[in-house]
């Protein structure tokens, strides 16, 4: 239980002299100025005072000049603070905020500040640009590396797990374009910036993108004009994912948040089949520390909880046409379901069971020991609507939005997560908005 | 035409998209083509087959429906696109068959499905209604019992081939319907799947002795009872015609059509005189905010200044013929007509001529003569209430029958004038029984004064 002492509401207290007031180093100044006004040397000696030094005798002599020591002592310490102001927090809080720069109030490091002090124009000259949602250490351009979280990771307070996209919807994308987007729908349209694979394009274009694991054949070949990733295995599984718990993808692992709906969608063609051969799609989930969650996922009926979407035979499916598939993944405390099939009407989709979920993983592979084969495209996992979920969670919530705006131009999607205390979404919204994005941008962020 | 005022950063979602639609359609040309329609029904077509009921070919207990469309109120069109059989039982009662129109989501065409997801279809149409490969594929539904889910769109191959996804019981002869695309994992309400709903047609049979009454927006299309064991076929589609006033107002009787007088003039020439009109000698007008009632204080017509029984004159025309202008007259108590449409213009100043004659342009009156072997006809304006016939005779006695029709958008069939009191040839009161009466041409002798 905390206590709130009179002290707390004192004048001093609240001035800018709070925290050096009755800190050890000004007593310690204090101490020696009261020591060189007492003994003789400096004060004439005409102000008397007793000959034996007694405390008791010199009282008022010590009550006057130590109020005088204490006072030279605040002024000394207030003077070598601005002295060397980048070392104190408190200074360059507001060295960087009268600069107009944003950052987290609650949660900035001096380090982070004397960059930003150091870096002010530079800083400034990457708003407008992606630059503001890079996160430390985040690698752009042709070899640079970003030194500190971009501005807007800063002001959002965005820990390195999580979520943030952002996408500036494609013309084709938005309204009424045939064979690209509906008013009313409201699904993300297969919009490439929201994709969390590492590669965009419907092609594979290189192996080392994904984990895939070392049993069987995984290699990039063309078939029908595309590029595709053909997984076979003639003793036991392979594919994209890990097969067993032991082997580490912790880097191929993407961010996700339990608290919104994703999907993962790819094309696949039967390439060989044998009477064995099986289908596995599914997605495991990591905590914050990228721990395995054994009840990361669960179905939508609440009847078991799996990472699972299936794990079919292949022998139904036909070898001369690409099936598309997509997995889904509602977020957390959705409202039950009965009928929740995927769009192949086998398996399931799948609820957040553990709102620890930092990261996932899909599983797409093969599973085989007499050499059946697959070839996969256009594999891609990316928030499944515009909003954080499409099915009413158990409190009836739905947000889901469609991007049929007439005439609107430049729409600007952001998904984020506000860890920042001491200011609202609609706050940081205002600040991103006047301050952040191109002001040619209509922005939705959509808060998850 | 009521309109959605469409401007920028106005935000248009499903309400209002849907009364863009309304506006185009409900207050839009259906009120304009609603408005312009005379009646609604079967659509007669070129040769007048639309719906027809006959004799299924080769069967002798079974009708057949013809394809066509006919029209309701609502200008929903009722349509049945493929002939539509029914075994009639011989029960002894009459069966009466009657078109209303529903709805069907059903897609045209029959399609067969096999294991692995092919589907083939006869008269269908995939290419229109069916999307596939990774463009926002939507998904079938087959009106089978065995493949019960419904199945995304692979690939649409051609108007008769495609591939649906998932694994299937092979089946033949289905219907299918498209179930539309929806935002992935949203689960829509069964009332917003099938998107494509297109008109039909319900028969409907009804079982009695006596003509049924129908509901609003159904519509006769014909009537079966066995005669001697035979299966006979009354065709009833022309009982509600679309555009066209029905025939049963052929049965219209205006019941004031009456002989007045005959003569005889030289040359054994019958003069004829009728009305089929009222004619109005005084009346009294009471305009009124929400209606307006005419008096009739005088009247001239074999009615006299009897009552008039109440709604007589429903629908028949009001003329001044002194200025020509008419209203039509909604009702009537007794001598009281409510008149909506009439206003002060319609009496003159100084003399007025009203007359009240049915809503039809002409009269034709039909005249037989006992020994002449055709009868003659003569067409009069409706607006004239009094006419004349000129009927050559022979000597002798002949018998005289008169029957008449009216004629406008429509014709009516002939019918018997009305009984009453003429004037016959020598003078007297005669009653006109079943519309015709006898006469005595005595032929004239001369005497020759020699002097």
């Amino acid at each position: 239980m905390s206590t709130t002492k009179a002290d707390d509401f004192s004048v001093t207290n609240r001035s800018i002299f709070k925290n050096i007031l009755n800190d050890a180093l000004t007593e310690v100044v204090s101490s020696n100025l009261l020591k060189k006004l007492y003994f003789r040397g400096i004060i004439p000696r005409y102000i008397t005072r007793g000959d034996n030094r007694d405390e008791l005798v010199d009282s008022d002599y010590l009550s006057l000049f130590s109020s005088i020591a204490k006072f030279f002592a605040l002024i000394i310490r207030f003077s070598k603070r601005f002295e060397n102001f980048n070392t104190d927090l408190e200074l360059m809080k507001e060295n960087v905020r009268q600069n107009n720069l944003f950052f987290d109030e609650s949660n900035i490091t001096l380090e982070d500040l004397q960059y930003l002090s150091s870096h002010l124009y530079d800083e400034i000259r990457k708003r407008g640009t992606s630059l503001i949602f890079k996160s430390l250490g985040e690698k752009y351009g042709a070899s640079k590396i970003m030194p500190i979280d971009g501005e807007f990771r800063r002001l959002l307070n965005s820990k390195t797990n999580d979520e943030l996209l952002n996408s500036k919807l494609p013309k084709n994308k938005m309204g009424w374009c045939m064979g690209n987007s509906s008013p009313l729908y409201r699904g993300v349209n297969g919009i490439n910036s929201l994709n969390k694979t590492k590669e965009n394009s419907k092609d594979f274009s290189d192996t080392n993108n994904y984990f895939i694991s070392d049993f069987g054949y995984a290699d990039i070949v063309q078939v029908d004009d595309k590029m595709a990733l053909e997984i076979s295995s003639n003793e036991g599984k392979c594919g994209i994912g890990r097969t067993s718990n032991a082997e580490d993808a912790s880097e191929y692992m993407m961010k996700a948040s339990s608290s919104m709906d994703y999907e993962i969608t790819f094309s696949f063609k039967l390439m060989n089949l044998c009477t064995d051969s099986e289908l596995i799609f599914g997605v495991e989930g990591f905590d914050n520390l990228k721990n395995k969650l054994v009840d990361a996922f669960i179905t939508p009926n609440g009847d078991a909880i799996t990472d699972l979407f299936f794990e079919t035979s292949l022998t139904n499916f036909r070898n001369d046409v690409w099936y598309n598939v997509r997995g889904i993944v509602h977020c957390y405390s959705s409202k039950n379901a009965n009928n929740y099939t995927n769009n192949l009407n086998i398996g399931n989709n799948l609820y957040f069971n553990n709102q620890f979920v930092k990261f996932i993983s899909p599983v797409i592979q093969i599973k085989s020991n007499t050499g059946g084969a697959i070839c996969i495209w256009d594999y891609k996992v990316r928030p499944l609507v515009f909003g954080t979920n499409i099915l009413p969670l158990k409190n009836m919530d739905t947000n889901a939005k469609s991007d049929g705006f007439v005439q609107s131009y430049n729409l600007f999607y952001i998904y984020a997560k506000n860890n920042n205390k001491g200011m609202s979404n609609e706050q940081i919204t205002f600040l991103a908005n006047k301050y952040l994005l191109p002001y040619n941008l209509n922005n939705i962020t959509i808060y998850i | 035409m009521s309109r959605i005022k469409i401007s920028p950063d106005l935000f248009l979602e499903v309400c209002e998209l849907n009364k863009l639609q309304s506006f185009m359609k409900e207050d839009g040309y259906l009120k304009i083509i609603g408005a312009m329609v005379k009646s609604f029904g079967v659509v007669r077509g070129v040769q007048n087959t639309y719906l027809k009921a006959s004799k299924k070919s080769g069967s002798l207990n079974s009708i057949t429906f013809n394809p066509g469309i006919a029209v309701n109120s609502k200008l929903n069109v009722i349509s049945l696109s493929d002939s539509f059989d029914v075994a009639i039982p011989e029960d002894g009662f009459k069966h009466w068959f009657a078109a209303q129109y529903k709805t069907t989501n059903l897609e045209v065409g029959s399609v067969s499905v096999t294991m692995n997801g092919s589907l083939t279809g006869v008269g269908t149409k995939f290419t229109e209604v069916l999307r596939g490969g990774d463009n926002f594929p939507n998904k079938v539904r087959l009106s089978s019992s065995l493949n019960v889910n419904d199945y995304e769109v692979l690939k649409v191959i051609s108007d008769t081939s495609a591939i649906l996804s998932g694994s299937f019981a092979p089946e033949g002869n289905l219907g299918y319907y498209a179930v539309g695309t929806f935002t992935p994992g949203v689960q829509p309400i069964n009332d917003n799947e099938l998107i494509y709903e297109y008109d039909s047609c319900d028969i409907i049979e009804l079982i009695s002795g006596v003509e049924p009454i129908l509901s609003e927006d159904q519509y006769f299309l014909a009537k079966t009872e066995y005669q001697n064991g035979v299966l006979s076929v009354s065709d009833l589609r022309s009982l509600a015609i679309f555009d066209r006033y029905a025939v049963p107002n052929s049965n219209v009787v205006n019941p004031i059509v009456s002989l007045l007088s005959v003569n005889l003039y030289p040359e054994h020439q019958l003069s004829v005189s009728i009305e089929h009109g009222y004619k109005i000698s005084s009346f009294s007008f009471f305009p009124l905010s929400t209606n307006n009632t005419f008096r009739i204080t005088g009247g001239c017509n074999f009615l006299g200044t009897g009552n008039i029984p109440d709604n007589l004159f429903k629908g028949w025309t009001l003329l001044n013929r002194s200025n020509m202008k008419r209203a039509v007259i909604t009702s009537n108590l007794n001598k009281d007509l409510s008149i909506p449409d009439m206003d002060d213009s319609f009496i003159a100043d100084l003399e007025n001529d009203f007359v009240i004659i049915p809503n039809f342009n002409e009269i034709e009156v039909e005249v037989s003569v006992s020994d002449q072997p055709c009868p003659m006809y003569f067409k009069m304006n409706i607006d004239n209430i009094y006419n004349r016939l000129s009927i050559p005779v022979n000597y002798g006695d002949s018998s005289i029958s008169l029957r008449y029709r009216l004629i406008g958008d429509y014709k009516t069939i002939l019918q018997k004038f009305c009984i009453s009191n003429f004037k016959n040839l020598i003078g007297d009161a005669e009653i006109l029984s079943d519309s015709s009466f006898d006469i005595t041409v005595n032929k004239i002798i001369t005497t020759r004064q020699y002097s």
